[in-house]
């Protein structure tokens, strides 16, 4: 197992040095400038072509490609060009709150998603299965901007039960934006858990647990569910995953100060080492939790446990 | 499975009706500390300066009224991020919104008369246009309780100014600086400059304490300032907090005990915390809920008319367009219906241009411009053969400009005249104007706007002279230079007056790079009872003195 993760590990550098690599020429190939934005309204050509010497904008775009991986190889990110300041530092000062909804919008997700989805499989083709996947619809349909400023309203402006922005509030604040993200969430999961327990339902081992007169309830947890989790793990760590560059609307209705903002407005500056800093640490996270994916299908499926072990 | 599919569309619209309801709710004035403050929404919109709003909860003589006291934190809604607190790090005027509380300028706009006036310095005189005498204020005081003297100010035009990207150009126009005595400074410039005191009024040349640099970590001794407000935390991307400093000597202290500016990006969102309470003030609501913000009670709408200067540009540099001819350009200046865009674009809150220089700035003329008129355009296009034909116009991708160039759009069709709009992001957009070359960047016409932060030199020398790092029209035309030449330096002021006359005749009249079409009115949205709130039309607003009064 430790030989597999240390695989996976190695495995992810080179993915990262392509990931850079693209991300740092597309940012060039992108029309704009971030020194026009830095430099006082008033600069002349010459005080313009002295701020892009400054911030290292001068060469050819292998020359400073090749200078930023030096200093990525060696962990450093370089320096944001608009806020002048560590672009690690940026990103982590802003990560606690990212993952504080991407795990709060999973919870909601899953919460949503798991009843519904094994509701909809024991019940195929009743009328909960028809409520179910319409719900799951709903969910995946509804614009997140829209559903956002409907929670607001109703929740914050008239039930005053949750403040309308911001993260100061605890566990308060996080609810309505992980209900927004999460609503969306769980509109795929539902369907990825009833399609999977549909295809366990009707193998032969649960057929022969039920003539053997074990309960159902027990059936569907212990033996359905158990074998149908694969998927809905792989679809979960990929959500979660997404959930950390992906909440860029979510952050933006309740204005939550998440990485998400960071790197679009990044982006849209033209801060091409806030912008690579992020993407790279997104890749490093999205990798990261896949390999946690891939390790807990050996907790859940023993065939899996004894192949890593191979 | 009828039924099921019914009863969730019901839930759902429950859940509508309720958040579509709160509108009603929220008028009953049940919201924390708005409730008694009521009737404050009546407003007076002047031409000239700040909307004015009475206030209950203050006597004749302006002291507070028995009943009433002051809310003890103030929370202001903006669009955008702060990102830092150095001044010379930033241009960005959210960053510089937050600095103006904590730290002052040498010179500055007074808001009331819109003129450069002292902030730090009492006085100056000017020998020449080369040499400058300045005189500080006395008895000023820093936040770490030193006193401001000449050294201060040594350090941060000579010592700190040079290393900052964003204020080396400044530093670099001061060819020797004197220290006379602890409040009196000389300065000998490079050029002659005779509008050498609305340099100081840059606001990334806030004046710092050396002591502090000297005494203190870099991180911790940016932050000491003059201005009647003290940092207290600044969490990137969520909010920066401001508690006023007692020791304040240059303004009064604030009768506020805490400011926090928070960062809600969306309009909407923005709108729905001022109507829940949650914060005092918004920047930039959206022009939809204007009318909200004027009929609730609880609410008011302040209002400034911006000093930003919205236009339709030719690139003059464009060899193969039409927009190089002269008539060209007069034919579409008389063809564009400004009263109408100001509608069609910003509902109303707006004031049709016929100048090219702003309204609010010195040596504005109310010239005549180039009048509305259908039928001498079509005669004009009709000349040029115009018609059925396609023009490209470029600008960026923000809501305003969207809405304005398909104004422009569907105004020009009226004369058969095609408009293919492109837009593009901000950044890319500067770059193409203003980094690719007129003659290559295949431009014809631009919508753009121009907020001259500074004097009437400012308004012309980057956007109009042929070396202007913003000459978007690509101008260059000798006789212009000389003009804006021979303006800047004319120490005459009726002299001066005269030539920006013939500047402005002559660009709006005879040459046409831009066609000027509206400024643009500012907006806040606040709640009642909150004052001094001012809108700069610069943009950089102000809130050194805001305050709200509630009933106890």
């Amino acid at each position: 197992m430790l030989r597999y993760v240390l695989q996976r590990l190695l495995m992810m550098i080179p993915v990262l040095v392509c990931v850079s690599f693209v991300v740092f020429f597309l940012m060039d190939l992108a029309p704009g400038d971030i020194v026009l934005q830095i430099a006082p309204q008033d600069a002349t050509p010459e005080q313009i072509e002295q701020i892009r010497e400054e911030l290292g904008l001068n060469g050819t775009v292998f020359e400073r490609y090749f200078r930023y991986l030096k200093g990525l190889l060696r962990g450093d990110m370089g320096e944001s060009l608009s806020q002048k300041r560590p672009v690690a530092d940026i990103f982590f000062e802003r990560l606690p709150r990212t993952i504080e909804l991407a795990f709060g919008s999973i919870i909601v997700a899953i919460i949503i998603a798991l009843p519904l989805g094994i509701l909809a499989a024991t019940n195929h083709r009743s009328w909960i299965d028809g409520v179910s996947m319409t719900t799951s619809m709903i969910g995946v349909s509804m614009p997140n901007f829209w559903f956002g400023l409907l929670l607001i309203m109703a929740f914050s402006l008239h039930w005053k039960l949750f403040p309308s922005f911001g993260a100061d509030a605890g566990i308060k604040s996080l609810i309505l934006p992980a209900i927004t993200l999460g609503t969306e969430q769980a509109g795929t999961l539902t369907r990825i858990t009833r399609s999977s327990m549909l295809e366990v339902i009707r193998q032969d081992y649960l057929r022969t647990a039920r003539a053997k007169g074990v309960p159902e309830k027990t059936v569907i947890r212990k033996h359905a569910l158990k074998n149908a989790l694969i998927p809905i793990i792989t679809v979960l760590g990929s959500t979660l995953g997404n959930a950390f560059g992906g909440a860029v609307t979510t952050e933006a209705i309740f204005a939550w100060p998440g990485v998400g903002r960071l790197t679009v407005k990044a982006v849209n500056d033209r801060d091409y080492t806030l912008a690579c800093g992020c993407i790279i640490m997104f890749t490093i996270i999205l990798n990261l939790t896949l390999l946690v994916v891939d390790i807990a299908y050996a907790f859940v499926d023993p065939r899996i446990k004894a192949q890593y072990s191979k | 499975m009828k039924k099921i599919i019914a009863l969730l569309l019901v839930a759902v619209m429950v859940l509508s009706l309720a958040a579509c309801g709160t509108k009603e709710e929220n008028t009953t004035g049940t919201n924390d500390g708005t409730s008694a403050v009521n009737g404050t929404g009546t407003t007076d919109i002047s031409s000239t300066g700040q909307q004015t709003t009475a206030t209950e909860g203050l006597t004749e003589t302006g002291e507070l009224a028995a009943g009433y006291h002051y809310k003890e934190e103030i929370i202001i809604a903006m669009a955008d991020e702060f990102t830092t607190i150095d001044p010379m790090e930033t241009t960005a005027e959210t960053n510089q919104i937050v600095q103006d509380c904590t730290h002052d300028l040498l010179t500055d706009t007074n808001l009331a008369t819109m003129q450069n006036e002292g902030e730090l310095v009492e006085s100056w005189t000017m020998e020449d246009p080369t040499h400058w005498t300045f005189t500080l204020k006395d008895n000023v005081t820093f936040h770490d309780g030193t006193k401001l003297d000449t050294e201060d100010v040594y350090f941060t035009l000579m010592e700190r100014a040079p290393q900052h990207s964003t204020t080396s150009a400044y530093a670099e126009k001061i060819k020797e600086f004197t220290i006379v005595d602890d409040l009196t400074f000389k300065v000998e410039l490079v050029n002659g400059d005779v509008d050498f005191n609305y340099v100081f009024a840059a606001n990334s040349l806030a004046i710092l304490s050396k002591e502090a640099f000297e005494s203190m970590p870099e991180e911790e001794a940016i932050k000491i300032g003059t201005g009647p407000w003290m940092y207290e935390e600044f969490v990137p991307g969520d909010y920066v907090s401001l508690v006023r400093f007692e020791g304040s000597t240059l303004y009064p202290v604030p009768n506020t005990q805490r400011l926090v500016f928070k960062m809600i990006p969306e309009a909407s969102a923005r709108m729905i915390a001022l109507e829940n309470g949650e914060v005092d003030v918004i920047m930039s609501p959206n022009a939809t809920d204007y009318a909200r913000l004027i009929e609730d009670e609880n609410l008011q709408l302040i209002t400034e008319v911006g000093r930003g200067q919205h236009y339709v540009g030719f690139n003059l540099a464009n060899p193969d367009s039409i927009v190089t001819n002269p008539k060209f350009r007069l034919a579409v200046a008389k063809a564009l219906d400004k009263e109408e865009i100001c509608i069609a674009v910003w509902d109303g809150y707006a004031t049709p241009s016929t100048n090219i220089h702003c309204r609010d700035m010195g040596y504005y003329n109310d010239i005549e411009g180039i009048a509305y008129d259908p039928e001498g355009a079509q005669a004009l296009f009709d000349e040029l053969g115009c018609n059925g034909m396609t023009i490209s116009l470029v600008t960026t991708d923000s809501a305003v400009r969207t809405k304005f160039a398909t104004n422009v759009q569907s105004q020009l069709k009226k004369y058969g005249i095609n408009v293919d709009i492109t837009q593009y992001q901000t950044t890319a957009f500067n770059e193409l104007q203003y980094s690719t070359p007129g003659e290559t960047n295949g431009v014809e016409m631009f919508i753009l706007s121009w907020t001259p932060g500074k004097n009437a030199d400012y308004m012309y020398r980057n956007t109009l002279y042929s070396t202007g790092g913003r000459n978007g029209a690509h101008l260059n035309d000798p006789e212009i230079d000389k003009l804006i030449d021979d303006a800047a330096g004319e120490m005459d002021t009726t002299k001066r007056a005269e030539l920006y006359l013939e500047l402005q005749n002559k660009l709006v009249t005879e040459i046409i790079p831009w066609i000027p079409c509206a400024q643009a009115t500012l907006t806040f949205g606040a709640a009642a009872g909150v004052t001094g709130a001012k809108i700069h039309p610069g943009l950089v607003h102000q809130f050194k003195e805001c305050e709200r009064i509630i009933a106890d």
